[in-house]
């Protein structure tokens, strides 16, 4: 039997990530959170786009493993056309589940709560502005 | 096509070769007495000479005495056996050991080891191009350096170190020379009679031969004597205890005599291969080659892209069969050690594929490669956040 490290959820999403890319400036505003693993590691940068208090698009930029760049696809999918008040609900180990990763890159998907962490702490900050 | 494998890791181990295949398959068909070469009734003195026959083979392909020649499970046990032999077998005189950093695993933790039951070793890195300086050798010699171990081709560069020259300078200053020639035995030229070289080991699976048989070449000299590091027997001149398996060892015999006779041929195609490959991605932005283009066996091909994930791209490659860093370490996440050690820094080491070609690479394999990594690398550009100050 073959050893797969990718089982095909991984494999779907890495070879097809429909939510690479930017957002343009169509929504009544757009955040953008940016984070990394380290100096040389995993960086992730996720974009929201807000429309009617909802999520009405989100995008990711992905530099790492295949585990990365399939959650931050799954993650992107999941959230768009949901409420803004949903955007923290996020459980990673059922992520963890799906991707099969391995323990070794577990922290690669801790990336994704850094991420919505720093959006929603950007989106706090510009309801207070306004 | 797309969807078979391509393989391109030649460097991890190679496919039997049909007549090595056919000389294993006679001695394991059911029927035939299959005798312990040690016996001394007819059965056992059939398979001694087999094993004789082998030995031959192997000593016609470095051209050495057939008595030079000790047969172990691999090149991995001939690094330790010639390793820790020569430095046991020296200690009296001193305790000093010279290797480089960027040496296969079987030597670096041997090393290691003796480290850490008292023997001093000096760690010459190489230049960036992997080359070792002869001078560096000779600086760091000292009254009682006993070994010097600098293996021939790397694994995962393809670099070729001088080890014509590493042996001349050993030679005269009385230090053994070793040199793990697992990436170069059967497919560089190497003439053993010649070539001031104590200790040399070498593995069967790297030339269409059986995994689980090498063997471990001990210049006729004098002063060239090491210490067993097994012990239960008297097999292989009391230095490798243990029944001789025949067919391997049949099969090894096989293989060498095979790459005597198609060497030449198999060298000027690596070199077909490895410039079609080459030309295909050098004028990718970014694309580094990992290696000193000139003094490279042209059987492997190893070279870095600036801003695009190692394990991303790999996978994004499928199916084409390619190694990250060395095949035998790529269940750790840490990027090459070999590639560090020649002053990559960790993203293009991380980012570093090699390329190894064999009998049954086709030109239309490499263009597919080629295309696939072109591919690759573009998407996944396209798909990463610049970097930033955030970073």
């Amino acid at each position: 039997m073959l050893v797969e490290p990718y089982n095909d959820f991984v494999r779907a999403r890495f070879a097809n990530p429909q939510h690479a890319g930017e957002l343009k400036d169509r929504y009544d505003s757009i955040c953008t959170a940016e984070v990394a693993e380290s100096a040389d590691g995993a960086r992730l940068r996720l974009a929201v786009g807000i429309r009617n208090d909802a999520i009405a698009a989100m995008r990711f930029l992905a530099w790492g493993c295949p585990f990365l760049i399939a959650a931050a696809e799954s993650l992107c999918a999941d959230k768009e056309n949901r409420p803004l008040g949903t955007l923290l609900e996020f459980d990673q180990n059922e992520l963890v589940q799906q991707l099969s990763v391995p323990d070794a890159k577990f922290g690669r998907i801790l990336l994704l709560e850094d991420a919505l962490r720093s959006l929603a702490a950007q989106i706090n900050a510009n309801e207070k502005q306004d | 096509m797309l969807n078979e494998p391509i393989f391109l890791d030649y460097a991890a181990t190679t496919p039997l070769a049909p007549e090595v295949a056919a000389a294993m398959q006679g001695w394991l068909a059911s029927g035939r007495p299959y005798a312990n070469p040690a016996s001394t009734h007819v059965a056992g003195r059939e398979s001694a000479a087999a094993v004789a026959v082998a030995r031959d083979q192997v000593a016609r392909l470095l051209n050495t005495k057939p008595g030079c020649l000790i047969f172990t499970s691999g090149a991995t046990e001939s690094d330790n056996l010639a390793i820790q032999g020569a430095a046991r077998a020296r200690a009296h005189r001193g305790k000093h050991l010279i290797t480089m950093p960027t040496e296969h695993k079987a030597v670096v933790d041997t090393f290691k080891a003796l480290e850490r039951d008292g023997f001093q070793v000096s760690w010459l890195p190489p230049a960036v191009d992997g080359l070792l300086g002869i001078e560096d050798i000779a600086s760091a010699m000292r009254t009682d350096t006993q070994l010097v171990s600098v293996m021939h081709v790397n694994n995962e560069t393809g670099v070729m170190q001088n080890i014509r020259e590493i042996g001349e300078l050993c030679r005269s200053r009385g230090v053994l020379f070793h040199t793990d020639a697992a990436q170069s035995v059967g497919k560089v030229a190497i003439d053993l009679e010649e070539m001031p070289i104590d200790l040399l080991s070498f593995t069967a699976h790297k030339f269409y031969g059986p995994q689980g048989v090498g063997g471990l070449y001990i210049a006729d000299r004098p002063s060239c004597k090491i210490s067993p590091i097994l012990f239960g027997g008297g097999q292989e001149r009391r230095l490798r205890p243990g029944t001789v398996p025949v067919h391997l060892v049949a099969g090894l015999g096989v293989a060498a005599e095979g790459a005597r006779q198609q060497m030449h041929t198999d060298h000027e195609r690596m070199q077909i291969l490895n410039d079609r490959l080459w030309n295909g991605v050098r004028n990718i932005a970014g694309v580094t080659r990992n290696g000193s283009a000139p003094q490279c066996y042209p059987g492997i091909l190893n070279f870095s892209v600036s801003g695009v994930e190692g394990e991303s791209l790999m996978l994004g490659m499928e199916p084409v069969c390619v190694a990250s860093g060395s095949a035998c370490n790529s269940v750790s996440a840490e990027s090459s050690y070999v590639l560090r050690g020649m002053g990559r820094s960790d993203l293009l080491a991380q980012s570093a594929v090699r390329f190894s070609f064999g009998r049954a690479t086709t030109e239309r394999e490499i263009d597919i490669a080629i295309e696939r990594y072109r591919n690759t690398v573009d998407h996944l550009r396209s798909i990463a956040p610049p970097i930033s100050a955030a970073f």
